[in-house]
């Protein structure tokens, strides 16, 4: 009997000592120096006491956020050994930056910084260096992407897509030439066909014929399409706090057809779309040379059409999951894009010859850009635009042909005049609204 | 059973005694008895090679004129419904006709068939499939039963696939729910044959213009992901559709109860049998007195309801013999939306006319009707739905005149009448901001309509397809020296008509996906009736050669087919070497009229839109579309054409038989779309808006554009070789078991006379760009090679069987040969046609059409081979004379491997599928 008692007692002993022992919370204390690259007029510093530096927890999306003292200089004390991204941002007034600087921006600026998938292990030591850069400002601002598109048998399926721009200055802009691209990259999480960086984006630097003294990844973005508002210069003016739309369709979505008698017929749900009637540019397909256009491709002869360069597919249907980037940008300072250069993405293999070659734009020429992302968290990509440029994402939270838009949030009103927030972080500058051509976020 | 065979022994001995009379009246008399060792009555004694036909009286005895039987030999077959057939070779001289023993088909009889018969058919690589058979394995259709041929994947019954039966070929896998175009064609060669009546698909016209879509696409399908419940991955890839034009016959129509028997003509069948190419797939179905039968058969998907019963009506009215039967089935019992539904019945009437029989009729009538289709899914009210309902009739008028003429011995005159309602109709929900159409038919600039773009898009087709076949022949005996001859000489002549309403297109409601086309009405009553007719002539005798029999059956063909002649002699000669081996060698020509959807496919509608100047409203909308016709020419058409040579081997011995065909054919004339291109200069226009009022339209310049006009040509062309072995063992004793073993190897090269065009995709607007490369045809290699082994354990005390079987695909792919890489043309983007006369590797443009084909042919090759097992399992049981249950089960282990392609749009095949389990019970009342 005793005997077995022993047994018993052993039995539950090694099954107690095959428990694994729960490992030790271990945590760190993040170092993080900040730096600017402005060039600052005498006697002037850089007001790092003013910029927020945001810790991101990506596995439980907790996030906390200090402030550094006046030398830049910061550290989160305690946090868990795991993955970050960590951004920085600060918006100097006009004034201030005037101060700073002795030039006048023209508006606001925003000074960002960022690394994303930042590894920290137990015992990590080493200093993060985050250099604030001022992205661009002013002038033409991405201010709604509608690339959900509405339900496929209730609403409007992808034709009521829209890309709205809009006038963040006190002044009037014209929108004549203005280019409006979309950018290529990486499009799928899976993707194995061509060379990556070490961020996952793709290494163009490694396509076939990139001169070997330009930094192909960090100065240059590669372009999917291209479009350009038609104009001599002064056609198209914008309003100060007012904005053009360019619709894939300019047409009434609620009620897209009209007919002789006047009955109108509309989409099954008309609140699931958008009017977008009076969209101030179309674009259109027909009128490129070799290209036999859809008769779903109309052309609105009261809307004027995008100029083609460069296009994609059969019609410009924006990615409905959100796998595009978008940006705007003039032809300033000698840009001319008929003279830049066109790469294949960086393949592995050969690239055929029907392989598409991408326009390499330099980022200095970017003047507004915004990234968008799938929904989902797992079937997101790399990012295709530097931090200065958007140091995060935005993405609509129902995905794909949910009537969702992105939309910039509204900074403050002056005068009647919105002015949208603008840090060149969509994550913080861009909300969801349900689309709503020239309507606001709040 | 003293008295019985006391009976027998009198009746002996009458026999005796009558054979005195019967050389002075030059009959032979005989005797058919049951297992019971009683006289027959109503047994059939049939001639083999005339169809000469008598049958046993009430005594069971039979006659025949000594005149018909030939002077040195003969082959009788004594049948009876339900028993097993016996054949017997006569030898003159010899005074008295066999006395024959038939036995009831049962388990218990220690002798039953468990393969297919490789020899005793009409030619040398005949496959015969009797009726034992047919009881003891559970079928849905006439294609289950294909499971018994060699070199076949088997595939688990079931009636939710379209079942077109191809003979002797190997095919590319096609992806995205297309046909294989020379699968069609091969298909389409194959002759159904039923009770003598051949089953015409000839005037099916159930189909999508073949002009727009190509004809490997033009038919009204549902994509698997339309009716298969989510997350079925595999099925995603597949699309059903109920139509088979273009191809053969939709084997589900025709169902197993009341088949007799099958008989399997790869090689070269007779030239009885015209309007064919790939082989002919001869039905015999009960006719006369049989046993009352009940079956019914529970499938995973499917259950399945048969009765049939034959009886007499005394000697004026005759036999009947009727059939009916009802399947039901379901593609996936948890969401029955995709339904296939077969009832049908048959009468069979034979009426004999005479004291000595020798007018015969017999009349028969089959109706089936079919519900296929996909239901409307209740869950989801735009979900598309799709039927493909039809109904047959078929009637046929036998007559057949015995006479013991100095020459003619037989005159057969057969008048079929078929008729069939067939009616696809298909939605599908479209939601775009409108709809510009126009309704013109001629070629020229409209402007379009607008109209609603939300609505229920539909695909209608009606159908009325009328077949009239008639044939009128005669057998007779004739003797040149000491060689008796078999003759026989016929004609045929067959109609084919579609008398449906034809495609109901509203060009208002256009589906989607049209690209530049659109579709326009089309009434099948403009398709011109094809009339083809034929006659042939054909000779059997035997000659000795080494003191060995050599069998030659040689025969000569005429056909008018669309206005095309063609001759097609065949032959099948048959050689005993000695008692346990034979050899054949078979040679011969055939053609396959194009059917009535090839010749009349309908005007080919492409719209271009020049303007479409749409702001939402039509008032203040306008349109500039150019629209052109083309009308296909139809008389271009030649018959398809197959020339066939064939090895034969039979080895038999001590219960081991071997069979093995070697063959070798070549095909040509097959029928593929084929493109050409034509380039109009067109008006560009631009329009000013006006408020309420319609746009004004300017001209401001011109525009070349493209328009292709494609119409079917016979521009396919394929070589077959391959050989096919089946074997079977005795009966080992100890474990009652016999072994068989088929298997086989089809290599196809297939090819087309079409110069091959590849688009560039660019998406520059450069008009020097390159746009399409021209190469010469290719031509493609495929391989098919199933084998399978099998074992049956056979108890007769116990009325039991069980089988197994492996089957194993061997080798079963397809790579691009000849592929050519070098171009031979290319065409810009202004659409100036450049040749090049020779290839310059340093030159840039060649060198990139040439890169672009490689790339291309390493992507789509998908050369590597497939590989897979498959285990099936069947078992028989008959409880007592009128019981008996059957199960087969198809991968009973439930092997389901999966084969990935890392190139392939469709990653994962799955060559084997879920098992599948079929019961059946019958009663023999």
């Amino acid at each position: 009997m005793m005997k077995k008692f022993i047994l018993l007692f052993v039995t539950l002993a090694s099954l107690a000592a095959c428990k694994k022992d729960r490992p030790e919370s271990t945590t760190v204390d993040l170092q993080v120096q900040l730096s600017s690259a402005l060039s600052l007029a005498d006697q002037q510093s850089f007001p790092f006491d003013q910029v927020k530096v945001t810790l991101i927890n990506l596995r439980n999306q907790s996030t906390s956020e200090l402030t550094p003292d006046a030398s830049g200089k910061l550290t989160f004390t305690g946090i868990a050994a795991g993955d970050y991204n960590i951004n920085a941002a600060v918006t100097l007034s006009r004034s201030d930056y005037e101060a700073l600087t002795g030039t006048d921006p023209g508006a606001d600026v925003s000074f960002n910084a960022s690394q994303n998938n930042l590894n920290i292990p137990v015992g990590f030591s080493e200093t993060i260096s985050l250099e604030l850069v001022n992205g661009t400002s002013g002038a033409f601002l991405i201010k709604q992407v509608y690339y959900a598109g509405s339900d496929t048998k209730n609403g409007a399926n992808f034709r009521d897509q829209f890309l709205e721009i809009y006038n963040n200055t006190d002044e009037v802009l014209y929108a004549d030439g203005l280019y409006v691209s979309r950018l290529w990259g990486k499009q799928r999480p899976e993707d194995k066909a061509d060379y990556y960086q070490e961020n996952g984006q793709l290494d163009w630097s490694k396509s076939r014929g990139m001169p070997s003294d330009i930094d192909a990844n960090k100065d240059y973005v590669y372009l999917r399409d291209l479009f350009q508002v038609p104009g001599s210069g002064n056609e198209y003016p914008v309003n100060p706090g007012e904005s053009i739309i360019i619709a894939q369709n300019a047409l009434n979505h609620k009620v897209p057809f009209t007919n002789n008698k006047g009955d109108e017929v509309s989409v099954k749900d008309p609140d699931l779309t958008v009017d977008l009637s009076d969209a101030d540019f179309e674009v259109y397909y027909g009128d490129i040379p070799g290209k036999t256009p859809f008769a779903t491709d109309i052309d609105n002869p009261s809307v004027p059409n995008m100029l083609p360069i460069n296009y994609d597919g059969n019609d410009w249907i924006l990615d409905s999951n959100g796998k595009d980037s978008y940006i705007i940008f003039k032809a300033e300072n000698g840009l001319d894009v008929t003279t830049l250069n066109a790469y294949y993405e960086p393949l592995i293999a050969e690239p055929g010859p029907s392989a598409k070659t991408y326009i390499q734009l330099p980022v200095d020429a970017i003047m507004d850009a915004v990234e968008a992302q799938p929904n989902l968290a797992e079937d997101r990509i790399p990012k295709k635009l530097r931090p200065d440029f958007d140091a995060g994402f935005a993405f609509v939270t129902l995905g794909r042909y949910s009537s969702q838009a992105i939309i910039r949030k509204t900074e403050r009103t002056e005068g009647g005049r919105k002015i949208l927030k603008d840090t060149n972080n969509s994550t913080e500058d861009f909300v969801v609204i349900k689309a709503n051509p020239r309507g606001f976020a709040d | 059973m003293r008295a019985y065979a006391r009976w027998f022994g009198l009746l002996c001995s009458l026999l005796i005694f009558h054979h005195s009379i019967a050389i002075a009246q030059s009959t032979l008399k005989g005797l058919v008895v049951d297992e019971n060792n009683r006289p027959l009555p109503h047994a059939s004694v049939k001639l083999k090679g005339i169809g000469y036909e008598v049958r046993t009286d009430e005594n069971g005895r039979y006659q025949v004129d000594r005149s018909v039987m030939g002077a040195d030999s003969c082959i009788l077959i004594f049948s009876y419904m339900g028993k097993q057939t016996v054949e017997r070779a006569l030898t003159f001289p010899i005074t008295t006709l066999p006395v024959v023993k038939l036995q009831n088909t049962s388990l218990g009889l220690d002798e039953i068939e468990i393969t297919a018969q490789s020899t005793g058919g009409s030619t040398n690589s005949s496959l015969v499939i009797n009726r034992e058979m047919l009881e003891r394995y559970p079928s849905l259709s006439l294609n289950d039963l294909l499971n018994f041929l060699p070199n076949r994947k088997i595939t688990p019954p079931s009636l939710q696939e379209m079942q077109n039966a191809t003979l002797r070929s190997a095919f590319e896998r096609t992806l995205n729910g297309s046909r294989h175009v020379q699968e069609l064609n091969n298909s389409f060669g194959v002759a159904i044959i039923v009770d003598d009546i051949a089953q015409s698909n000839n005037s099916n016209m159930q189909s999508l213009n073949p002009g727009i879509t190509g004809l490997g696409a033009a038919h009204v399908g549902i994509n698997g992901s339309q009716y298969n419940l989510q997350g079925n991955n595999v099925s995603n890839q597949m699309k059903y559709s109920g139509e088979s034009t273009f191809g053969g016959i939709d084997l589900r129509q025709i169902p197993t109860e009341n088949i007799e028997k099958i008989e399997v003509i790869t090689g070269v069948p007779s030239v009885r049998y015209g309007d064919l190419t790939s082989g002919a797939i001869i039905v015999e179905r009960q006719a006369g007195k049989s046993p009352a039968y009940f079956r019914m058969q529970l499938r995973d998907n499917a259950t399945s309801y048969g009765f049939s019963d034959g009886f007499n009506l005394g000697k004026k009215i005759g036999d009947i013999n009727y059939n009916i039967s009802y399947v039901n089935s379901f593609a996936d019992n948890r969401d029955k939306i995709k339904q296939y539904n077969r009832i049908n019945g048959s009468l069979i009437w034979t009426t004999r006319f005479g004291k000595q029989e020798r007018l015969k009729h017999t009349l028969s009538a089959t109706y089936g009707r079919h519900i296929d289709g996909v239901k409307r899914d209740e869950d989801d009210p735009q979900s598309p739905m799709v039927k493909f309902n039809n109904w047959n009739l078929n009637l046929s008028s036998r007559w057949s005149y015995q006479t013991n003429g100095n020459f003619f011995k037989r005159f057969a005159l057969n008048l079929g009448y078929s008729t069939s309602h067939q009616e696809t109709y298909r939605e599908t929900s479209v939601n775009s901001a409108f709809v510009l159409y126009t309704d013109a038919t001629q070629t020229g600039i409209v402007e379009g309509t607008y109209d609603a773009g939300i609505y229920r898009a539909v695909d209608h087709i009606d159908g009325r397809p009328l077949n009239l076949t008639a044939r009128l022949e005669s057998y007779a005996l004739w003797k040149t020296g000491a060689i008796q001859h078999t003759l026989n000489i016929g004609t045929t002549a067959d109609y084919s008509a579609n008398n449906g309403k034809g495609r109901l297109s509203d060009p208002a409601r256009p589906r989607q996906n049209l690209g530049s086309n659109s579709e326009r009405y089309y009434d099948f009553h403009l398709a011109v009736a094809a009339k083809d007719v034929g006659a042939y002539i054909e000779d059997h005798f035997k000659v000795a050669i080494a003191q060995r029999p050599l069998s030659i059956t040689a025969g000569a063909r005429w056909d008018s087919q669309n206005g095309y002649s063609s001759f097609s002699p065949r032959t099948n000669l048959n050689y005993r070497w000695n008692d346990n081996l034979q050899f054949g060698l078979a040679y011969g020509l055939a053609f396959k009229a194009p059917g009535l959807a090839h010749r009349y496919p309908g005007p080919v509608f492409t719209e271009l839109v020049l303007l479409n100047a749409y702001n939402g409203k039509v008032n203040e909308s306008t349109s500039r579309i150019y629209v052109d016709r083309y009308d296909p020419p139809s008389d271009h058409l030649k018959p398809s054409q197959s020339q066939t040579i064939e090895f034969t081997a039979r080895w038999q011995k001590d219960g081991h038989r071997l069979a093995f065909n070697l063959y070798h054919r070549t095909n040509k004339n097959g029928i593929n779309s084929y493109t050409n291109y034509v380039y109009p200069q067109l008006p560009v226009y631009t329009a000013i808006a006006q408020t309420g009022q319609k746009p004004i339209v300017e001209q401001t310049g011109t525009v070349v554009k493209e328009i292709q006009h494609s119409m079917l040509a016979n521009v396919l062309r394929s070589t077959d070789n391959g050989f096919e072995v089946m074997y079977s063992s005795p009966r080992v004793a100890a474990i009652a078991t016999s072994f068989n073993a088929s298997g086989g190897l089809y290599r196809t090269v297939s090819c087309s006379n079409m110069v091959s065009p590849e688009n560039i995709t660019n998406t520059g607007t450069d008009p020097n760009d390159i746009v399409r490369g021209y190469y010469l045809p290719s031509s493609s290699l495929s391989y098919s090679s199933n084998g399978r082994i099998g074992s049956a354990t056979h108890l007769p005390r116990l009325k039991l069987i069980f089988e197994f079987t492996a089957d194993f695909q061997l080798m079963n792919y397809s790579k691009q040969k000849d592929y050519s890489f070098q171009p031979i043309a290319y065409m810009t983007r202004d659409f100036t046609y450049y040749a090049i006369d020779h290839y310059d590797a340093s030159n840039p443009d060649h060198k990139l059409l040439y890169d672009l084909r490689v790339k291309d042919y390493t992507e789509d090759n998908i050369s590597r081979n497939l590989f897979a097992a498959n285990f099936h399992f069947s078992v028989a049981k008959e409880i007592n004379e009128r019981l008996r249950i059957s199960f087969n089960v198809y991968n009973f282990l439930d092997y389901q491997p999966r084969i990935y392609r890392e190139k392939l749009t469709s990653k994962v095949l799955t060559p084997n599928s879920k098992p599948n389990f079929g019961a059946e019970i019958s009663f023999k009342l």
